[in-house]
């Protein structure tokens, strides 16, 4: 299926004062209705960034982006003017953030943050908009919704509070639903119901979703690719289960073997736990050779010569290290 | 003489009084520990896990008196914590120590990394300054860390270096037994996984023994040899390490391991996993019977689930429910929907 959204050679850039810092690297990514893409990698890679950078949310200054397209359906969504962006947020795109507390408004009733985008982007009544809200509400699975909507977000719990995010970003059926480390802040027992849902909404309404997180569980679980950065880079691209089982990049190993897995039967001995040693590269310290050389248990003289191109490594699987073509 | 059990809990209890409403309101209590009882010996780790709001950080504070319990007792070393005065209890915080879960909140802004791994010692008044000095460069050498970076300040190390500092400190005195309060919760993935080795190698090399707390089943599983399931400030389940994995048997474990994302679980798996519906319920004036009837999909008047509270029962060699619906023989209710 044609995708639905399409960056190509993004790149965004910080002014610092440490100098311009390139946060984002020439990143290619795209995805299909009623797909999900899973983005991964720890803090300070980028996934949060390159969503900003979809929103066109980047601060600036100090912020911008400086090369590529971001296109929606063929539209360029960074050629088209601040006001013609606002009628694409919230409307063909939306975003859940990870604190629901936080996003949203505490002097407002949800109902009426519900109902306000509606209002905004369909060009409907209050009443009818107010319709809407509830139904929404009643889609993501809140009982009681007719209450509900006259509540303040302090009166709702962090799993309620998340599907009211996700029922606003969802009131106008986007085709495309970024969401952001939505369960980071919530219970396992919340987090897998919410995820029910986005799965839920994803098969209903074909919306494509972008799921960043850093938990590789997640994405085995709730995604159908996955796009795995780092500093900056996108590493590794592939299909979920290829991924997983059969990961390419030193760091995407990394990042499966170091988190401990749930085992149905743990077993007597407990081995170590694989480390990534050291930590995420300071963005000023990197020389537009391989950003993952410090950590790698993998590296070689060519690493520090030259940037790794990505190349395929199976069936829409890429990867960008020099290693992966060798080692196996 | 060292007796082989480090620590010993006995219905322990920590109610907080809610503020009234007005003045005729009736008083409110939390219920955040409810009668827990257990058991820890030596150089062992034993896991509290649940979801939050059910009492495991304030489980652990109350052992360690940071909160005063309501009732029960607490033997570390056959000493009654709670009856000690508080100039005896000092004394034996050199050999309890804690590790928080957030390294940005714990660790003081103002004084060097240096500084604050030799605090415990300047409080219990240990060794002269040059000893104390030559301690730390130690110590900083024993976590990972560079003894030079005794100099910088908090802000200066990155979230996986200030835990190192916190175990630092905690190992300051050498204790036996280190409280980890969601250790690696706020770290990166890649981070946790430095730390947890971190955490394992020490324990083999100071023989210590470590009260566990994490929301993170994973984790517990790769760190605990018992643990204890909480749900609403009671123990619903406790078993060692294996028996709890492979048979869960209460309802809410049952529950809480099937929501765990894994990437382990084939897409079948996934499907026919249970998902509990709503939120943990308030602790606040919990309703008499199971205080997980209401999740519970098993839940069935029948059985007292809404009207007798089920006591922790012995089910066979250390594995423990309170669950009205599992039988003697260790049968329990969700067991049947597997065939």
């Amino acid at each position: 299926m044609d995708p639905v959204l399409k960056i190509e050679d993004l790149c965004v850039d910080f002014e610092t004062r440490r100098g311009l810092l390139r946060v984002l690297d020439h990143i290619n990514l795209h995805v299909a209705p009623g797909e999900s893409l899973g983005v991964v990698g720890e803090s300070g890679c980028g996934k949060s960034m390159t969503a900003l950078s979809i929103m066109r949310l980047i601060p600036s200054p100090p912020g911008r982006i400086s090369e590529g397209r971001v296109l929606l359906k063929e539209k360029n969504l960074l050629g088209i003017s601040e006001k013609q962006m606002r009628d694409v947020r919230g409307n063909e795109i939306s975003m859940i953030f990870q604190e629901p507390m936080t996003s949203l408004n505490p002097v407002f009733k949800v109902g009426m943050q519900i109902s306000e985008n509606i209002q905004r982007h369909q060009g409907v009544s209050k009443s009818e908009a107010k319709e809407r809200a509830i139904q929404m509400m009643r889609a993501v699975r809140i009982p009681a919704a007719n209450r509900r909507i006259r509540q303040y977000p302090h009166e709702l719990s962090g799993g309620m509070r998340q599907r009211v995010m996700i029922a606003m970003a969802l009131s106008c059926e986007p085709s495309v639903l970024i969401a952001d480390e939505p369960t980071t802040a919530l219970d396992v027992t919340v987090q897998a119901q919410i995820f029910d849902l986005l799965q839920d909404i994803k098969e209903r309404m074909n919306t494509a979703i972008i799921l960043i997180t850093h938990d590789m569980g997640v994405i085995a679980e709730v995604t159908q690719r996955v796009v795995v950065m780092y500093a900056g880079h996108k590493v590794e691209e592939g299909p979920v289960r290829e991924i997983i089982d059969n990961p390419r990049h030193p760091y995407t190993q990394g990042l499966i073997g170091c988190a401990p897995h749930l085992k149905a039967d743990p077993g007597q001995v407990r081995a170590a736990l694989k480390e990534i040693p050291g930590v995420v590269p300071d963005l000023s310290q990197l020389d537009g050779k391989c950003p993952f050389r410090p950590r790698c248990p993998q590296v070689m003289p060519r690493c520090s010569e030259h940037m790794p191109s990505e190349t395929k490594a199976g069936k829409d699987h890429f990867v960008a290290c020099w290693a992966a073509g060798v080692a196996r | 003489m060292n007796s082989p059990l480090l620590l010993e809990v006995k219905n322990l209890c920590t109610y907080f009084k809610l503020p009234k409403t007005h003045p005729f309101a009736p008083a409110q209590k939390v219920f955040a520990v409810d009668d827990i009882s257990f058991e820890l010996p030596r150089g062992k780790t034993f896991g509290l896990v649940g979801e939050s709001g059910c009492g495991k950080s304030t489980t652990a504070l109350s052992i360690l008196r940071l909160v005063e319990p309501t009732s029960g007792s607490v033997f570390y070393n056959d000493i009654d914590v709670i009856s000690l005065s508080q100039r005896d209890l000092r004394r034996l915080r050199r050999n309890m120590q804690i590790i928080f879960q957030d390294p940005y909140s714990s660790l003081n802004p103002q004084i060097t990394a240096g500084d604050i791994v030799a605090t415990p010692l300047k409080i219990h008044n240990i060794g002269s300054a040059g000893e104390r000095n030559k301690r730390v460069s130690e110590l900083f050498a024993r976590v990972g860390l560079r003894p030079e970076q005794k100099a910088a300040f908090p802000h200066q190390f990155s979230g996986g270096q200030r835990q190192r500092i916190s175990i630092a400190r905690a190992l300051a005195t050498q204790p036996d037994l280190i409280v980890c309060d969601e250790p690696v919760s706020a770290l990166d993935v890649a981070i946790q996984a430095q730390i947890l080795n971190l955490l394992i190698k020490l324990q083999r090399e100071f023989n210590l023994t470590y009260l566990f707390i994490s929301h993170d089943m994973a984790v517990i599983q790769h760190m605990c040899d018992e643990v204890a399931v909480l749900y609403l400030g009671k123990i619903v389940e406790q078993a060692d390490r294996i028996s709890l994995f492979k048979h869960p048997l209460h309802p809410y474990t049952w529950a809480l391991l099937s929501a765990v994302p894994s990437v382990l679980k084939g897409g079948e798996r996934s499907k026919k996993r249970v998902h509990l519906e709503g939120d943990p319920p308030s602790p606040i004036d919990p309703p008499p019977g199971c205080r997980f009837a209401q999740r519970c999909p098993f839940a069935e008047a029948a059985e007292n689930c809404w009207s007798e509270t089920p006591p922790l029962r012995k089910i066979q060699n250390g594995h423990k429910v309170a669950c009205h619906r599992v039988t003697e023989e260790g049968v329990a209710p969700q067991d049947k929907l597997a065939t």
